[in-house]
């Protein structure tokens, strides 16, 4: 058979259609009813192997509003499906054997991780997720703080239906306007875990329970069900859990980290015990570091621009040296959470704030140098703070009620 | 003569034997004649009379009872005739004299013809013209006695407008030209006439604009026209598939219009517009891509909302075209992809379902199809009856009895809405044959499938042209002057040129213009 240009082209057509099949990576046709949907990942110790896997999955049956002649059971919006193994594929799959449908990790909304295992090393855990075309890295990452994650992923949550998603909303509130946790993803999470001159610190999640059970739906017809809550930030040294931070050294960490969005701390006005609230809209903080005589001197500046929320105290707010007095205050009350943070860090011998980083950046020969024993170095560091707060606003009121 | 391939394969047609026989003086043997060659049909009419001073010359009225007007041959030709031809002087007895008196002084009616031929009566008689014939001439006399039996100007029903005319063609030719020439009103709007199809004789008006239409165009779409080799044309239709350059495509490459303000505006252009008798549509070519997406209702209205409703119509037509093929792909390949409070929404609905979802889709749209189909060919009566059954059915006991998901029922009417708002119904219907190509490849290869539709779909495109003009022609080739009246329409003051790919004589619309204190103002050398 002669070929003339335009037959020759459409074989050649045909077969560039045809090398389509092989590379569509993606070919992978499941129907959304042969699947399950995989909200929330827990990673403890096993009983009896290393791993114990909690998949949270959604019901969708059970959370939507029924289409007319669906047949909602008015069950549970999660099921909880938990599989042991020796590394963490076999412990997905050992959890396979439960589920009736192909498990999907493309809606991951969290990983929560038990305090057990995170002391013991969570390193080892990452790298499946990091492997598989499935699953997202920008997932966050909590842990389950003094019980296990699968306690926490399977508890039950008001307001949102999926416990999961309600989680991954708290971190994010709780890192906006309080600014009291870390939204560390997944991503984040190993490449912190793998880059030398930085430590890890992820937010805790807590089980208050109320004496209710928080996997049953019973317990969430009453006005106090029981609740999650993220408190708390874990110290990481290398992969491993090594203590836990709160309040002013948690504060004075997500400072250091450059984290700070709208966090609220108040200042004692004058002498007298009553107290004005400041809340931050804007705050950059800089870490410079240099060696003096051998030692690491770290030169940090903090600007921060915060508005007065409330007053207990009678103060003059139209004047600008009262302000100025406040904005002093402030700073100097920002340089004591530094401080406490630095120190809670230095008694566990861990630089979560990245200052060997920031070492080499400045000068890569003396981290060279002192890459292998910055552990007790840190714990010498000097630090030099620099803070301004500039008090920008007291709100649609000027001066405070005056009361007789 | 486009006659002669047809007559070489057809020698024994009876019509065509005689075509250039002389017309029989003698009146008996004409009369039986064409008494043979209607086979006497019932309608076929032939009356005989004598007039002149002694009542001694002989006529005959030939013609067909149901297509002329009887009132205007009683009046104009009978009664004109036996009256003048009393007052003539004796030269009109003579039977060689005889036809000059009759034409020139006897006839008080207004259009006639000479034939010559005894094939030229047949067909004038056909045409619905009465034939006056006299004893001893050698020719005959055609008078336009024609009745215009019409249906009257209506609205039009398949392209309404808000604003703008309301008249729309009719079926008789004559008017639909009258309602253009009421437009344009110029000598240089020329009209070339054409008759095709060897049994339908339908007559076929060829109208462009001198001095802005491009001659070779013209040219090539008389030279296109007369290739023609047809027994019949009942309608538009016939021709169209004549003048595509490529068949075997989904996309129309000739627009069909059925408003006279529509076809002016293509005219004034430097289009061609094909006119065929008997069909409410006109026929404009070259017409390429964009032309679809432009009404005549665009240049009425103030830019700015003909800007967004050009915007909404490109995106009506990429949804109606993508929409269903878009959802299979993300629910079957890609839930990744959806918003996770999306995704728990659409699988809850999906929970119950049996149907997979592209069978699902497939369904949906058929039926849909088959209701719009119903509702054009069902008597008017029963329409109501089709609309309450189809929207109840799919609409809510199909989604009830757990068969489909409400979420498709939701992607198959947006998608059905969006395939209306195009002015072009044609282009309605190619989105409508690709959609079914797009939703089998996205079931089978995800988003993946539907970037090779598409692109095919262009590649493919871009292989069409209408008479020279690339289909795709602002955008490839790339012509930026053009793209202000392509996704939006500026004011026309912006605009001011003709469609450059039309090759206009004279390329501008409006004269130079310039915003002189925020209004435009004539410059005084803007002239062409």
């Amino acid at each position: 058979m002669r070929l003339n240009g335009k037959k020759l082209r459409l074989i050649q057509l045909g077969i560039i259609m045809c090398l389509t099949f092989p590379i569509s990576g993606c070919w992978n046709y499941f129907e959304l009813n042969e699947l399950s949907f995989v909200t929330a990942i827990g990673y403890d110790q096993g009983s009896h192997y290393p791993y114990r896997l909690t998949f949270q999955v959604m019901n969708p049956n059970n959370m939507v509003q029924q289409p007319i002649g669906g047949s909602g059971k008015g069950g549970s919006p999660i099921t909880v499906y938990t599989g042991e193994g020796n590394n963490i594929i076999e412990a997905i799959q050992n959890a396979s054997n439960k589920i009736s449908r192909h498990m999907n990790f493309s809606h991951t909304q969290i990983i929560v991780i038990g305090e057990a295992l995170a002391r013991k090393g969570i390193a080892t855990i990452f790298d499946v997720k990091e492997r598989s075309m499935e699953g997202r890295i920008n997932v966050p990452i909590l842990i389950a703080r003094g019980t296990t994650a699968e306690n926490v992923i399977s508890a039950l949550t008001p307001l949102d239906q999926i416990p999961a998603y309600n989680l991954a909303q708290k971190v994010l509130i709780t890192e906006g306007t309080p600014s009291k946790a870390l939204n560390l993803i997944e991503n984040d999470v190993v490449s912190i875990l793998s880059t030398p001159g930085i430590d890890l610190v992820l937010s805790g999640v807590e089980l208050s329970n109320n004496g209710k059970k928080a996997t049953e739906q019973q317990s969430f017809q009453s006005t106090s069900p029981p609740l999650l809550a993220i408190s708390k930030m874990g110290l990481f040294k290398k992969d491993k859990l090594v203590s836990w931070i709160n309040n002013s050294a948690a504060i004075g960490t997500i400072f250091l980290l450059d984290k700070m969005k709208h966090g609220t701390f108040s200042i004692n006005c004058k002498n007298k015990p009553s107290k004005v609230a400041i809340q931050i809209n804007y705050s950059k903080t800089k870490v410079e570091a240099s060696m003096v005589h051998g030692t690491p001197t770290f030169h940090i500046t903090v600007r921060t621009n915060g508005d007065i929320k409330e007053t207990e105290c009678p103060l003059n707010l139209e004047d600008p040296k009262v302000l100025n007095m406040l904005g002093k205050q402030s700073a100097k009350k920002i340089g004591e959470f530094i401080q406490s943070a630095i120190h809670a860090a230095k008694q566990v011998k861990t630089d979560v704030f990245g200052f060997g980083q920031a070492i080499h950046r400045a000068s890569p020969q003396s981290w060279n140098k002192l890459k292998n024993h910055w552990d007790d170095l840190f714990t010498k560091a000097k630090v030099n703070l620099d803070i301004f707060v500039n008090i920008t606003d007291s709100g649609l009121r000027k001066k405070p009620y005056e009361f007789k | 003569m486009f006659f002669s391939r047809y007559r070489n394969r057809q020698p024994a047609s009876g019509t065509k034997k005689n075509q250039n026989e002389p017309i029989d003086p003698s009146l008996d043997q004409l009369f039986s004649y064409i008494k043979q060659e209607f086979s006497e049909s019932p309608d076929f009419v032939i009356r005989t009379f004598s007039a002149g001073n002694n009542n001694e010359t002989r006529f005959g009225i030939i013609y067909l009872e149901c297509l002329v007007d009887e009132k205007v041959i009683d009046e104009w030709v009978i009664k004109s005739l036996t009256l003048a031809s009393g007052l003539l002087p004796k030269e009109f007895d003579d039977e060689a004299l005889s036809f000059d008196m009759v034409k020139n002084r006897a006839l008080s009616i207004g259009k006639i013809a000479i034939l010559e031929t005894k094939e030229k009566i047949i067909k004038s008689i056909i045409s619905g013209n009465a034939v006056l014939v006299g004893a001893g001439w050698k020719k005959a006399i055609s008078c336009s006695t024609a009745s215009e039996k019409s249906r009257p100007i209506s609205e039009p029903t398949a392209q309404s407008v808000i604003r703008g005319p309301l008249d729309s063609f009719t079926e008789s030719i004559k008017v639909n030209l009258s309602l253009i020439r009421r437009r344009i009103r110029s000598p240089h709007l020329k009209v070339k006439s054409l008759d095709l199809g060897h049994f339908t004789h339908t007559k076929i008006f060829v109208l462009h604009i001198e001095g802005i239409a491009n001659p070779k165009i013209v040219k090539d779409v008389l030279k296109r026209l007369k290739e023609i080799d047809i027994d019949s044309v009942l309608e538009s239709g016939y021709i169209e598939s004549f003048l595509e350059e490529k068949t075997f495509t989904p996309f129309p490459t000739v627009l069909t219009l059925g408003r006279p303000d529509d076809i002016c505006g293509n005219l004034m252009d430097g289009r061609v517009a094909i006119l065929v008798d008997n069909t409410p549509f006109a026929l404009v070519v070259p017409s390429s891509f964009r032309h679809l997406f432009m009404a005549s209702e665009d240049y009425y209205q103030r830019y700015d909302i003909a800007s967004f409703l050009r915007l909404v119509r490109f995106v009506s037509f990429f949804v109606s075209l993508v929409l269903p093929s878009l959802y299979v792909a993300l629910i079957t390949h890609h839930p990744q992809m959806l918003p996770t409070s999306l995704l728990i929404n659409l699988s809850a609905q999906r929970e119950n379902v049996p149907i997979p979802t592209l069978f699902e889709a497939i369904i949906m749209e058929l039926m849909f199809e088959v209701i719009r189909e119903a509702g054009i060919r069902a008597p008017r009566v029963l329409s109501t009856a089709i609309t309450i059954v189809g929207a109840i059915v799919l609409g809510q006991t199909a989604v009830s009895a757990g068969l489909v998901t409400p979420a498709m029922v939701i992607v198959v009417a947006i998608t059905g809405l969006a395939s209306f708002v195009n002015p072009s119904y044609e282009l309605a219907i190619t989105a409508r044959l690709i959609r079914f190509v797009m939703m089998i490849l996205a079931a089978t290869f995800g988003l993946l499938g539907i970037t090779l539709g598409l692109v095919v779909m262009i590649s493919h495109m871009n292989s069409l042209s209408s008479f020279g003009v690339p289909y795709l022609e602002p955008f490839s080739p790339l012509n930026l002057k053009a793209w202000g009246d392509t996704f939006i329409r500026l004011p026309l003051w912006m605009i001011r040129k003709r469609p450059a790919d039309l090759h206009p004589l004279k390329k501008n619309m409006i004269a130079k213009y310039r915003l002189r204190n925020g209004r435009p103002s004539k410059e005084e050398d803007g002239s062409g």
